[in-house]
């Protein structure tokens, strides 16, 4: 308490070492105006290792982005960059913890929708306000693919709108609760005016569960991250009937987009950022942004990216901000 | 012959080497309870990407999986802490074995059985594979809801003498795994606005304080001084014993190859109902809990199978049945491997030299075990008073690593508390945590199947009627039998 009180600002007294310090700040500043502190801090991050939590299990797209993120950042900063894997209680515990750290840059996260734009979908009463975390930058985005049985009588998008629209009750589908799949499926029933609430979600735990359902003719239709579905499709498993994306995917270039198929408005990222406690400094931010941006370019990034069935999605700060509040405004419709 | 070929194709230095770090790093994560061959893949995997052999890399993470499944036994033998969940059922009686100097022979056995079934699973995976994977899609919601269900028979065979107290234990262990997010609609469930209940309870933080904390609280009261005081015995068991447990190794292998194919029949399952067909088809079931060769070969080995089964419906349909399999599954899509029946045709070379890897880590995961086995066992003759800080501090971290929280060591204490009173008023531990697994499984298969075609599914599928009627008779017959035992030898059991 005692040690608290002196160096309280205020009954302070000059040291030798602030003396120094301030020449150390001022010094630079002299010789190159607008070199100010801000600039000493940033060379000052990151001195040591990284925390970056993730609020699911090891092994998905977006953990294993993250993971890459880390691996890269640990070369170029020479600091460890730790990916902490935090799952259960619907991500609540995991961005607890960020929100609860220091703004300091050292304890960060990776930021899926499941975490972010989705979470208000299943936790009513957050105790705490999704918006006020620091967006740091989205990094990538997978797509999902809409699968069918291979001795499926649908054989579009239209086919599939037909069936749902004629027999709701019995259409089952596959749905990882407040997941991008889910999202998907509830944009496409909304634009195709049938009732969510009368279909026939079968609730799965993960995404393998979805491929070994629709394979087996258990489910109707099922919605799937690009990295479990490539090999199952490619293996004739399951029949793909769109990709939900505004693009197609570079490794099934023969699968249209939901948009070919006339349904424009349930292409949807399942993304990854970084994301920060609130009020991170905006120097970390910047220094996070330039990384990336850098990584982003990295072709054997590109390549890894790639191969684990994500596509390189740059968003700076602002605009990754704007994306998750634009969705949380469009789930919370849709969940309502 | 392609499996030759692919054998012979990892005899070089370099594979050789791969397929050793990745056994020894496998048993190392085997032997340490709560580290998961899943959480060190996911570390290991940015850095193999690094490396320029993908055929090594993939070879690595290969027998860092099936060599998880081989070091699990020796924490669970030596001091009734289950190395991975699904060692569980071989501290029933691999501990007590301990108790009586036999931890070599436990050991021997353990080790032996994972052989057998390691290998034997490989050679399925060269021959059927794909062909025989293709049962597992057949096998939808209401077949695992079937399957399921039948597991919870087993209950009867961890009870002990008295069925009651087993099946009261076996809900409470449902209804622990209830805490938390419910897993149809994420509705939070007994959690009672703390942020840490939330989270529901971890396996590992409940079983590592169950099993390994309250053991230790147990033989502290009772001052033991020793696990086991004087001179070991044998370490190889012979004769009759070695005949008995081999048994048990090939029936753990037949019931673990299957459920292995299954993507989410995880290997703790298999375990726990090869326990309990070994106890059912036993001329001696009253024995089983006092150290019986065959309650610790019948699930090690079913383990085993059941690790290297999940590699069929990997290599053949890219499909993972867990969540170290998927991490295998990713490794393999970062170098282009894309797994699935072109596997076979697009890299072939590939996809036989990584089974060939197979046959040679089962037997270097022997040979590296089996030496081991005399140093491992003389653990047993440690001082307890040594020996159980360091149990203790080896179980707090296990606590700690599953999810990287307190809120799990508070738990693991906990449940040592629990399992005190438990192991002193003498109600059976296992039917907890087979309930607390099974629970949330059946939970959502039945949810699945209500929603895919209302409760008449269950009955209308062949194979789920098939399994719920089969479930009907184990009981009945198990009452029944019950009945006709004197009171006296089952009481003896516990």
């Amino acid at each position: 308490m005692a040690q608290r009180r002196r160096d309280g600002i205020g009954s302070r007294g000059v040291t030798r070492r602030d003396v120094l310090k301030l020449g150390a700040a001022i010094g630079p500043s002299l010789l190159l105006p607008g070199w100010s502190e801000r600039v000493l801090a940033q060379d000052a991050y990151p001195t040591r290792a990284i925390d970056i939590l993730y609020g699911f299990g090891a092994g998905s797209s977006g953990d294993l982005t993250t993971r890459l993120t880390a691996a890269y950042l640990r070369k170029k900063w020479n600091v460890a960059i730790n990916v902490i894997n935090k799952p259960g209680g619907n991500t609540v515990p995991a961005n607890l913890d960020l929100y609860n750290a220091k703004p300091d840059g050292y304890t960060l996260m990776g930021d899926p929708p499941g975490s972010s734009s989705m979470l208000a979908a299943v936790v009513k009463n957050l105790p705490f306000k999704v918006m006020d975390r620091t967006f740091i930058a989205m990094i990538g985005a997978a797509g999902m693919f809409l699968i069918v049985p291979p001795t499926s009588p649908l054989k579009t998008v239209k086919d599939l709108a037909d069936e749902l629209k004629r027999n709701p009750e019995q259409f089952t589908w596959t749905s990882q609760g407040a997941a991008t799949g889910d999202l998907i499926f509830r944009k496409f029933a909304q634009a195709i005016g049938v009732d969510i609430s009368k279909t026939k979600p079968v609730i799965v735990r993960s995404a393998p569960e979805i491929a070994t359902l629709t394979a087996g003719g258990q489910v109707k239709v099922g919605l799937l991250v690009s990295a479990t579905a490539l090999p199952i499709i490619q293996g004739g498993l399951v029949r793909p009937l769109a990709l939900a994306l505004p693009k197609r995917s570079p490794s099934l270039p023969d699968v249209p987009t939901a948009a070919e198929h006339g349904y424009p408005t349930i292409s949807t990222l399942s993304f990854l950022g970084i994301s920060g406690p609130p009020k991170l400094p905006s120097h970390i931010v910047d220094k996070w942004n330039v990384a990336l941006q850098e990584m982003l370019k990295d072709p054997e990034i590109i390549s890894q990216l790639n191969k684990i069935g994500s596509i390189p999605f740059y968003m700076n700060s602002r605009d990754f901000r704007q994306y998750i509040m634009d969705e949380a405004e469009l789930v919370e419709k849709l969940y309502g | 012959m392609d499996v030759i070929n692919g054998i012979i194709s990892v005899l070089t230095p370099e594979l050789l080497l791969y397929s050793f770090a990745g056994c020894v790093l496998g048993t190392l994560v085997g032997v340490l309870p709560g580290l998961g061959p899943a959480a060190t893949m996911a570390i290991l995997l940015p850095i193999t990407m690094n490396l320029q052999n993908p055929t090594g890399a993939i070879i690595m993470l290969a027998g860092l999986y099936y060599g998880a499944a081989y070091g699990g036994s020796t924490t669970s033998i030596l001091t009734n802490i289950p190395g991975e969940v699904s060692s569980i059922p071989t501290c029933f009686d691999g501990f007590p074995m301990t108790k009586q100097g036999r931890a070599g022979e436990a050991l021997w056995i353990a080790a032996v059985g994972s052989f057998i079934a390691g290998t034997i699973g490989t050679i399925v995976l060269s021959i059927v594979g794909p062909g025989f994977a293709k049962v597992a899609l057949s096998f939808g919601p209401p077949e695992y809801f079937g399957l399921l269900f039948f597991s919870l028979t087993a209950i009867i065979g961890l009870s002990g003498d008295s069925v009651i107290k087993g099946l009261a234990v076996g809900i409470l262990g449902m209804i622990l795994a209830t805490i938390g997010a419910d897993p149809v609609s994420g509705t939070m469930r007994f959690s009672f606005g703390l942020v840490s209940l939330t989270r529901g309870l971890d396996l590992i933080p409940v079983a590592v304080g169950l099993f390994g904390i309250g053991e230790i609280l147990v033989s502290s009261e009772a001052g033991m001084r020793k696990i086991y005081e004087g001179t070991l015995g044998k370490m190889m068991p012979r004769g009759n014993e070695l005949k008995k447990g081999l048994g048990a190794c090939i029936r753990g292998t037949a019931l673990g190859l299957p459920l292995g194919m299954l993507p989410g029949m995880t290997p703790p399952v298999a375990s726990f109902m090869a326990y309990d067909l070994e106890k059912r088809i036993s001329k001696y079931p009253e024995k089983f809990g006092t150290g019986v060769i065959e309650g610790v070969a019948g699930p090690e080995a079913a383990n085993n199978a059941n690790a290297q089964a999940g590699f069929i419906p990997l290599m053949a349909f890219g499909i993972p049945t867990g969540p170290s399999a998927a991490l295998i599954l990713a490794a393999l899509m970062i170098y282009g491997l894309q797994p699935g029946p072109m596997l076979f045709v697009t890299n072939k070379e590939f996809a036989w030299t990584v089974i060939g890897s197979m046959y040679v880590g089962n037997v270097m995961l022997l040979i590296l075990n089996l030496p081991l086995v005399g140093l491992w066992a003389r653990i047993s003759t440690i001082p307890y008073k040594y020996l159980a800080p360091v149990i203790l501090a080896v179980c707090v971290v296990a606590a700690y690593s599953s999810r990287n929280t307190m809120f799990d060591v508070w738990v693991a204490v906990g449940a040592g508390v629990i399992g005190y009173f438990m192991k002193k008023s003498q109600w059976p531990v296992g039917p907890v945590i087979l309930g607390f697994i099974l629970g949330p499984m059946i939970e959502v298969a039945l949810d699945q199947s209500l929603n895919m075609g209302g409760p008449m599914i269950l009955f209308s599928r062949p194979i789920s009627a098939a399994l719920l009627l089969l479930a009907v008779i184990v009981v009945l017959s198990a009452i029944f039998l019950r009945r006709r035992v004197p009171r006296e030898v089952l009481t003896e059991d516990s």
